[in-house]
């Protein structure tokens, strides 16, 4: 796609919702160029076929349900929920004790708060961004006991967890049985093998330098892959992603690629 | 040039000696193939062919694709899926589990739903087929790299598959004795790099329920029938003269894409390869009269697969395949001959 066309396609997308003729420029550009004319067919008919769906009108609590969403009471239902999913988490050891010593000596309170505040600060878990996200739809009124379970899990022993998941993609492999029988058959006849070694290496030199001669034989004649083309009778353009396809021809590239193009890193 | 006969002799001779003295285990493995051993029994290559329309199975793969993207760099994607298909044309694929990239638990759920709408491309089209045994014989070479190889605990052989003028990616394939199913198969690029993978984890042979088969007009990209007969379209450019070495037409048909458009589509294959050529057969100008554009066409590739999309002589275009872009181009430019 050339600069002057990627400039022009928002306006010609815009466009599309005034009536014809458009403004003298894009008329002219459009009349010019047999690729923005696509363009512009391509989005007419996208156009067409999305007005002619039925349109469907909204339940009638919906405004309502929304409108209370959006309320501070609904907000502080949805952290309430949140809080309740979080996994307890067990005060250290330590502070009972340090509570109890703090309140029978003399400066009570500030022995209390300086023993307090050296003890180490627990990090949000990473379930609570998740939790809330659940807390948002009305239709969850619980946390799942296994959710509750595996929180615990991450927490007390975040190796476990990070184990599981990474042996859980490993493919288990098998030896085969024939591995048994060959090193039996080796340690049996080591003896034997080590002059074979010898006259192997020896062997393994001269088929090396016999398949140098070949390849030389070889690469003077044989079905040799034509030279590439550079000039064509068209201008050609290379793009940088499939945004610069039509939908269509995306959506093929798409499936060839195995679905790789959905989820490319850009 | 006697010369060249006798070191090509002296080489010959040292070869085979080699051969003789080595203890590599040369016994033909359980499908009856010697390690190094060419196929040349069109029977087992048809048995590969035929096979995923006329077993009955069940099973789990993992997919993995890794490519390089001019702009973006080192791509991979990798996921499990389960795979069905009742031997009568049928066929289920659901993805299960992503392993790679990670993506947020709403992507991932897109990208099920949109891969699952795929599964009918994917089981014709993306993974590695023999699609024409002549066509295959060819174009391609098949030697035994492993006559007694196991995938997902199945007896396999597996074959180097390698096309004959060097210009196409390797394959490597472990193909089931028992049913010539293809149970594993992997893509290498022209430096040895994998670049694609799909094998089965687990597989089970026999009856599938027929309701894990969806309906196949949603199961598509594109919705297509054949043509009718003597049908025939009048294009301002013409079906490629010059297909990329190896191709040649083998189907025709007409596709409906998602948004109504209409086009007139035609496979090319080399026995395993494709390319896809699409015209399309709605007018695009109304009035061509006093329109002189310039003929234009886009180009884009990730891996081994090329796209070029454009407009000649008014007429829109689309060329797919896993082709160098010399050969998709000039595939192309024969449509103006």
């Amino acid at each position: 796609m050339s600069p002057s066309c990627e400039d022009r396609r928002s306006r010609l997308a815009l466009a599309l919702g005034e009536p014809r003729p458009w403004e003298p420029e894009l008329e002219a550009h459009v009349a010019a160029c047999a690729a923005c004319a696509a363009f512009v067919e391509r989005c007419a008919r996208a156009v067409a076929a999305l007005t002619s769906l039925e349109s469907r009108v909204a339940p009638g609590e919906l405004s309502a349900a929304v409108e209370y969403g959006f309320g501070e009471a609904a907000r502080a239902e949805r952290a309430a929920r949140a809080l309740e999913g979080l996994g307890r988490l067990e005060v250290p050891r330590t502070l009972d004790g340090k509570v109890v010593a703090s309140t029978q000596a003399g400066h009570r309170q500030d022995r209390a708060v300086e023993h307090v505040s050296s003890l180490s600060s627990v990090p949000a878990p990473a379930e609570l961004e998740r939790a809330v996200m659940a807390s948002i739809d009305p239709s969850v009124s619980d946390v799942p006991a296994d959710l509750r379970q595996r929180v615990e899990l991450e927490l007390n022993h975040p190796e476990l967890s990070v184990g599981r998941r990474l042996a859980r993609n490993l493919t288990a492999l098998a030896a085969p049985s024939e591995l048994d029988e060959r090193v039996d058959w080796t340690l049996r006849h080591l003896d034997e093998l080590r002059p074979r070694r010898a006259l192997r290496l020896v062997t393994g030199g001269l088929v090396a330098a016999a398949a140098s001669i070949l390849l030389w034989l070889g690469t003077t004649g044989g079905d040799a892959p034509a030279p590439e083309r550079t000039e064509f009778r068209f201008k050609v353009v290379e793009y940088d992603s499939t945004a610069d396809l039509s939908p269509f021809a995306a959506r093929l590239f798409s499936s060839a690629t195995g679905g790789l193009t959905d989820v490319r890193r850009r | 040039m006697r010369a060249r006969l006798a070191l090509l002799t002296v080489a010959l001779g040292l070869a085979l000696g080699a051969a003789s003295c080595s203890d590599v285990h040369s016994e033909p493995g359980a499908a009856g193939f010697g390690p190094g051993e060419i196929i040349a029994d069109a029977t087992f290559l048809d048995r590969i062919r035929t096979a995923p329309f006329e077993v009955s199975f069940v099973g789990t793969r993992r997919v993995s694709f890794h490519y390089v993207d001019p702009v973006g760099g080192a791509q991979q994607l990798i996921y499990l899926e389960s795979v069905a298909a009742d031997g009568d044309g049928h066929v289920s694929i659901d993805p299960l589990e992503m392993i790679d990239p990670l993506l947020d638990p709403e992507r991932v759920e897109v990208f099920r739903m949109v891969q699952s709408a795929r599964e009918e491309f994917f089981f014709n089209h993306r993974d590695f087929r023999i699609r024409d045994v002549a066509l295959f014989g060819a174009n391609y070479r098949a030697t035994v790299t492993e006559p007694d190889s196991r995938v997902a605990n199945r007896g396999c052989v597996q074959l180097r598959i390698e096309a004959i003028r060097k210009d196409r990616n390797e394959f490597l394939v472990d193909v089931d004795i028992e049913t010539g199913l293809i149970l594993r198969a992997r893509e290498y690029d022209s430096v040895g790099r994998l670049v694609g993978e799909v094998a089965f984890e687990s597989i089970f042979f026999g009856d599938v329920d027929p309701a894990r088969f969806d309906d196949p007009s949603t199961t598509n990209p594109v919705n297509w029938r054949p043509l009718a007969d003597g049908e025939t379209f009048d294009l301002p450019v013409g079906a490629p003269a010059l297909p990329p070495r190896g191709f040649q037409l083998l189907e025709e048909r007409v596709v409906t894409d998602p948004l109504g458009g209409e086009w007139y589509e035609l496979i090319y294959g080399d026995g395993s390869e494709q390319m896809f050529v699409f015209f399309e057969l709605e007018t695009v100008l109304g009035d061509t009269a006093n329109v002189t554009p310039d003929d234009e066409v886009g180009l884009f590739g990730i891996g081994p697969w090329v796209v070029a999309e454009g407009v000649l002589r008014g007429q829109s275009v689309i060329v797919l395949g896993k082709l160098s872009r010399s050969e998709i181009l000039t595939t192309l430019e024969s449509c103006l001959d």
